[in-house]
């Protein structure tokens, strides 16, 4: 299992990837950034808790980004095998289908490890170049910037599931893209929708969220790999 | 009797219902090499592909290295290497970089990366990215990755595929190679017969999913029936001489053919014919080559097709 993972950490070298973990990250922070020069006034009226107004601005862009990022990591790294058709060649050497899966999941989860540690520093250094001082609240910083990744994790499943097996990134790029523009809108959505999980709402305990992401991430992810086990190779 | 390395019984696959391999009965011994034949779309890489646990047959049994593989393939593939169809690479890494990607999986040492790159001759061009690499040098790149885990059985699906013809020389070389001097079997398919011709022990024909042959090259090769093509001065008259001594000859394209084709048969007739005052021009034996053999059995159309290509 390692050695796969090694390998794809192998396969993903020159293929812009981590420069996408980064991207993330400072884009939201760099949005932030805009936001607080031009009405710097009216959010520290509207929020006195800066901290809190801060991590709710943040968290605004957070989920969108987030379910982008997943979107394309998963197609980005399916790709890398179905550009020249490895799935063959991979999948005849002497590795379980599952472990090949689960890597690639892993690997997904882990670029998104690094996108949210980025963002959880990046937030802490808007907020003391804004002036708000050292003391700020680690906990909720962590939980803000890491509780998006763990509500996502059903929709990451399905990413790396359809990425890998359809071999047209067509449908599942529509499908992330197309979940990303709804999770900005739908506050009132069904709780089942799970693109608006990430949004983390705030009137709801936000633990509910992430335990119920890392429990049907996890059980997205086990359709996917039974499914990925039993589908013949073209 | 020597140790066979692949045996597959009644393998069935069907795609939708429609089937694209029904009751394969392949084996292959130790050290020889199967030539796997037949037209695109006969059930080569589907039967393939079943041997390297890619698909799943939907009935019937494999056996490689003596063991069923229904339930686990991975011992078996530990002693496969494979190259199905187009090579398989990630374009934007160097050829060091692809077979470091494999090599990671398969635990070899480092130093067999070496190794393969100078069996395949790549080694200067290691550390250039594949994807400027030429269809010629991708293949080699696809066969050093067969190679690298120290295979007992090597499966080569079309590995001359769109290779230049000296490109091909060079593999059909290293290939012929493997058997004597690594001890690897190998079985290779292919849709042209000369391809086949040059390299196998074995052959095995297969048509829209059927096995219609499966033996030695030499047996493939004896189904070529020679004849003597005579021409002559006066057909009619020769004709009816040579029948009324009782020779079994045919009339056609203005020719005798005759069936006999022993040394001192084809000398008495020559006398015969001599003797009589009729002149000969031609004397030719003809070989049905294996192309038209191999056509002949893969279909009825290939029969009248090897007709028009023999006169």
């Amino acid at each position: 299992m390692l050695k796969l993972l090694q390998a794809d950490m192998l396969k993903v070298k020159r293929k812009w990837l981590w420069f996408l973990v980064f991207l993330g990250p400072f884009g939201v922070i760099a949005l932030q950034i805009v936001n607080y020069r031009v009405r710097y006034d009216y959010l520290i009226q509207q929020q006195p808790d800066v901290w809190k107004g801060l991590m709710e601005n943040v968290n605004m862009f957070v989920a969108p980004a987030m379910l982008l990022g997943m979107t394309i990591i998963a197609s980005q790294l399916a790709n890398i095998e179905h550009q020249q058709s490895s799935w063959k060649h991979l999948l005849s050497l002497p590795i379980r289908r599952r472990d090949v899966f689960s890597s690639k999941f892993m690997i997904a989860v882990m670029m998104l490890i690094v996108s949210c540690l980025l963002l959880f520093i990046g937030t802490i250094l808007l907020g003391v170049a804004l002036k708000f001082g050292w003391d700020f609240p680690f906990q909720s910083l962590l939980g803000n910037s890491f509780y998006p990744l763990l509500a996502g994790l059903p929709v990451l499943a399905l990413q790396i599931w359809l990425s890998i097996t359809f071999q047209n990134q067509a449908y599942p790029l529509t499908l992330g893209i197309s979940g990303a523009v709804f999770c900005m809108l739908s506050y009132k959505a069904p709780v089942w929708f799970i693109w608006k999980w990430p949004l983390i709402l705030g009137d709801q305990d936000p633990n509910r969220f992430v335990l119920a992401g890392i429990l049907v991430g996890f059980i997205f992810f086990l359709i996917g790999m039974v499914d990925f086990q039993r589908r013949d190779v073209k | 009797m020597k140790e066979i390395i692949v045996q597959t019984t009644d393998l069935v696959k069907k795609f939708k219902g429609r089937p694209a391999v029904k009751s394969v009965n392949l084996s292959i011994e130790k050290g020889e090499i199967y030539g796997f034949l037949g037209p695109n779309g006969a059930g080569k890489t589907t039967t393939i592909r079943m041997l390297l646990g890619l698909m799943k047959p939907d009935s019937g049994t494999i056996e490689l290295f003596g063991k069923n593989v229904k339930r686990s393939h991975l011992e078996a593939l530990k002693k496969i290497g494979s190259l199905v169809e187009s090579p398989s690479y990630y374009a934007h890494l160097t050829a060091r970089e692809n077979l470091e990607a494999i090599r990671k999986l398969i635990y070899v040492p480092k130093s067999r990366i070496d190794e393969v790159l100078s069996i395949v001759r790549l080694t200067e061009d290691a550390d250039r990215a594949v994807k400027g690499y030429s269809l010629g040098m991708k293949q080699r790149l696809g066969i050093a990755s067969a190679l690298l885990g120290n295979p007992e059985l090597l499966i080569l699906d079309e590995p001359t595929n769109g290779l230049d013809p000296s490109g091909i020389h060079e593999i059909r070389d290293l290939i012929k190679s493997m058997p004597q001097q690594y001890g690897i079997t190998v079985l290779i398919s292919s849709h042209l017969l000369s391809e086949i011709d040059q390299m196998a022990t074995k052959v095995g024909i297969i048509s829209k999913g059927e096995m219609i042959f499966h033996d030695s090259i030499e047996a493939l090769r004896n189904k070529a029936q020679t004849q003597i093509k005579l021409r002559v001065e006066n057909a009619e008259q020769a004709k009816n001489l040579l029948l009324g001594k009782g020779f079994v000859l045919k009339q056609g394209d203005n020719a005798l053919h005759l069936k006999d084709v022993r040394d001192h048969n084809v000398a008495k007739v020559i006398n015969l014919l001599v003797q009589n005052g009729i002149g000969i021009y031609r004397v030719e034996e003809q070989r049905k080559s294996l192309e038209e053999i191999f056509l002949g059995l893969t279909d009825e159309g290939g029969a009248k097709h090897a007709k028009t290509s023999a006169s």
